[in-house]
């Protein structure tokens, strides 16, 4: 087993672990299993509006890339647990994005991107502005930036899986 | 539309459409959120069977109020706003702006700040079309399937472009560069060595996409004779820039009407015959090429001397136009990008009206696609390469 | 045929002096502007570039900009409307006409005769009020979805 996986990752998730002849074993509780199975293949739904969207897009191409993260991009809400919200969100809008969030399975995660989910943005003071996603569906993780770049967007993903860990830790 | 659970319910949901059906056909969705990565677009379709009859677009989702915004912003504020609207080429939108109040003002921008505004201005198209190589990939091969290849190889290309801007401004994607008067940032010591660099790196990679696509039996069958549109068509709706040269028309701002220094530069402007998908595919992937002259050429003339002619200025109301209107336009990697603009004398524009291509473009999309089918939805709307940003500002 | 000559011949046709400077710019009566966009059209201006509205407090200024791209003669047509006002449509002489005109009633109100389908483009459905006019607030609060 220890030739297929890390061993960090059983530190993370082990309250125990044992090694002797003829294998190893590890104890741990089914939360710790299951938030580490959860966070290692979270799949994000397509939910790119604006700018972000394309920095988004950059996370997932070549130089940042997001596979190795376990994270293929879904386009059906159905099938995925994350949503990123890359982007404004306009009066127009937020019904149906409501609507998609209420659509997705749980346990559902949602992690504003950039300025304009977190509070409206530039465009905080207009009259077609959602001032930032919380008013609509609940957020876990923000990501500040205006777009945030790559790196910076990988740094709240792993916040949010690290997030995810300690609330299956703590019970 | 009747309610199946409980038929009597009359009221009609705002988020339904009322239509009257006939005949067998089908009435879908194609909502604002789909897999297709092009932004936030709602189509109305009208389907029998698999062939379209009719593709009702549903703009608006992305509509920011940039116009009324900017009536209360002071010139100098809103630059970095601009950079917003159409986000994937963003030295355009500034560029755009700055020139329509250079005009205005009568300022006049010194040599170096002009090659520079053109050496930009020409490595963002590259980058715009690199974006748009990768997603009609993307929308045409499936994103689980053939079509990540050429997503990856394109933005592998676009992140070494990318890593100049960065080198230049300091910024990844919105960079403020243009200001009014010239640009705002000196190329720091082995820009030009790093350029070059990333101009023949660029060359070999245009070269192998342009061979690996044109010929390609795949690529022909979904791109040829999809989308037909006359010359007479797309000036009629206002449609400029690869989709107006795309049908046969020699027309491009960049030569017609010059600006900020190109007609001291030497480039071709590539046209297709028919119209369809597949000639303003190759359109878009011949003007990289020549945008690598033109960036060579701008980096081996670059004349010394100021990079602006106003001082670089921090004070917000410093800037005053004259009363008056102007209408000044660029060529943005979409077609024409105008700014009318309308001054009563004060630091800021009493009515600022951003002419967006992407609109016009986007509203030749039920004539293109009737008739066609389903699949051919995202081949004529990724060959007509929309930003919503630009579409709704 | 230059700015100057286009400007002359609708000086005799119409009555209206434009003032040619980069475009030839005129500010027409309500009942001329279709009429003046048929001439045009008919003249081989066939581009139809934008269509916007100014708020000047008591009318509202529609302006319309047509040109030919390749021997470079633009018009911007102007003509003063009242808030709540008709004017005639171009929509089916040109194809861009559609939406430009949807935007310009969606954000100002100005309605237009023989429009095929006149509804708001940029705002939500049943939104009330017209955005771009002078006296709309910039900032309306929102109330939380949830």
């Amino acid at each position: 087993m220890s030739e297929i996986v890390k061993p960090e990752a059983f530190e993370k998730i082990a309250d125990r672990w044992e090694k002797f002849p003829g294998g190893e074993m590890i104890l741990t509780t089914s939360e710790k299993l299951f938030s580490w199975a959860r966070t290692s293949s979270m799949w994000p739904m397509t939910f790119g509006l604006a700018c972000c969207a394309i920095e988004m897009m950059a996370t997932f191409a070549s130089r940042f890339d997001l596979d190795r993260f376990g994270m293929i991009l879904r386009g059906s809400p159905r099938q995925s647990d994350l949503m990123i919200v890359s982007g404004t969100v306009t009066i127009k809008m937020a019904p149906r994005l409501k609507r998609l969030y209420d659509q997705m399975p749980e346990p559902k995660w949602v992690l504003a991107m950039g300025s304009c989910a977190i509070s409206g943005g530039i465009f905080r003071n207009t009259y077609a502005t959602v001032p930032g996603v919380e008013r609509v569906v609940p957020v876990d993780v923000f990501v500040p930036g205006c777009p945030p770049t790559p790196e910076a967007l990988l740094d709240g993903i792993i916040r949010l899986q690290n997030v995810i860990n300690e609330k299956a830790g703590k019970k | 539309m009747t309610n199946p659970t409980n038929p009597t319910a009359d009221a009609v949901h705002p988020l339904q459409t009322q239509v009257e059906l006939e005949g067998d056909t089908l009435l879908i969705n194609m909502g604002p959120q789909h897999p297709s990565t092009h932004g936030v677009l709602r189509i109305i379709l009208t389907l029998k069977g698999e062939e379209v009859i009719k593709a009702e677009p549903v703009i608006g989702y992305l509509h920011r109020g940039f116009e009324k915004l900017a009536e209360n912003l002071t010139y100098i504020q809103i630059v970095p706003l601009v950079d917003r609207m159409d986000y994937i080429a963003n030295v355009t939108n500034e560029l755009a702006f700055c020139l329509a109040i250079e005009k205005l003002m009568k300022v006049e921008v010194p040599r170096r700040a002009a090659y520079l505004r053109v050496l930009t201005s020409e490595l963002q198209r590259i980058a715009s079309h690199l974006v748009w190589l990768g997603t009609y990939g993307l929308d045409l091969g499936g994103a689980l399937g053939g079509g990540t290849t050429l997503f990856m190889y394109c933005f592998r290309e676009r992140e070494i472009i990318l890593d100049l801007f960065e080198e230049l401004t300091g910024a990844r994607m919105m960079y403020n560069f243009n200001q009014i008067g010239g640009v705002r940032y000196q190329p720091p010591a082995g820009f030009g060595l790093r350029v070059r660099e990333v101009l023949k790196k660029l060359d070999k990679a245009i070269s192998e996409y342009q061979d690996m696509l044109e010929d390609n039996y795949v690529f022909k069958v979904r791109t040829k004779d999809i989308g037909i549109l006359t010359p007479q068509l797309a000036k009629s709706a206002g449609a400029e820039g690869p989709v107006l040269r795309g049908s046969g028309v020699k027309f491009d701002l960049r030569k017609n009407q010059p600006y900020s220094g190109y007609e001291e530069f030497k480039f071709d402007i590539p046209t297709g015959q028919k119209g369809d998908c597949l000639d303003r595919a190759k359109v878009r992937i011949a003007e990289m090429k020549e945008s690598l002259k033109i960036v060579y050429q701008a980096i081996e003339g670059l004349p010394e001397g100021a990079i602006s002619s106003r001082p670089s200025v921090r004070v917000a109301a410093a800037v005053k136009t004259p009363e008056g209107e102007v209408y000044s336009r660029i060529e943005s990697p979409r077609g024409e990008l105008g700014v009318y603009l309308v001054s009563d004398g004060s630091a800021k524009p009493y009515r600022l009206k951003w002419r967006a291509p992407s609109f016009s473009n986007l509203s030749l999309l039920p004539q293109l696609v009737a008739g066609h089918k389903v699949a051919d939805i995202m081949a004529v709307l990724g060959s007509l390469d929309p930003v919503f940003g630009e579409v709704d500002r | 045929m230059t700015k100057q000559e286009l400007a002359a011949k609708i000086k005799e046709k119409f009555g209206y002096d434009g003032k040619v400077g980069d475009e030839v710019e005129l500010l027409v009566k309500r009942e001329d502007y279709r009429p003046l966009a048929e001439f045009l059209k008919a003249e081989g201006l066939d581009y139809y570039c934008f269509a916007t509205a100014t708020d000047r407090k008591e009318k509202i200024v529609l302006t319309t900009r047509i040109e030919n791209l390749e021997k470079q003669i633009a018009v911007h047509l102007s003509c003063e409307v009242e808030p709540g006002g008709k004017v005639r449509s171009l929509a089916d002489l040109y194809a861009g006409a559609d939406w430009m005109e949807r935007e310009v009633f969606d954000l100002f109100g100005i309605q237009f005769d023989g429009h095929p389908d006149l509804k708001r483009i940029l705002m939500p459905e049943d939104y009330q009020g017209y955005p771009l006019r002078k006296e709309f607030p910039l900032d309306q609060p929102y109330q939380p979805y949830r």
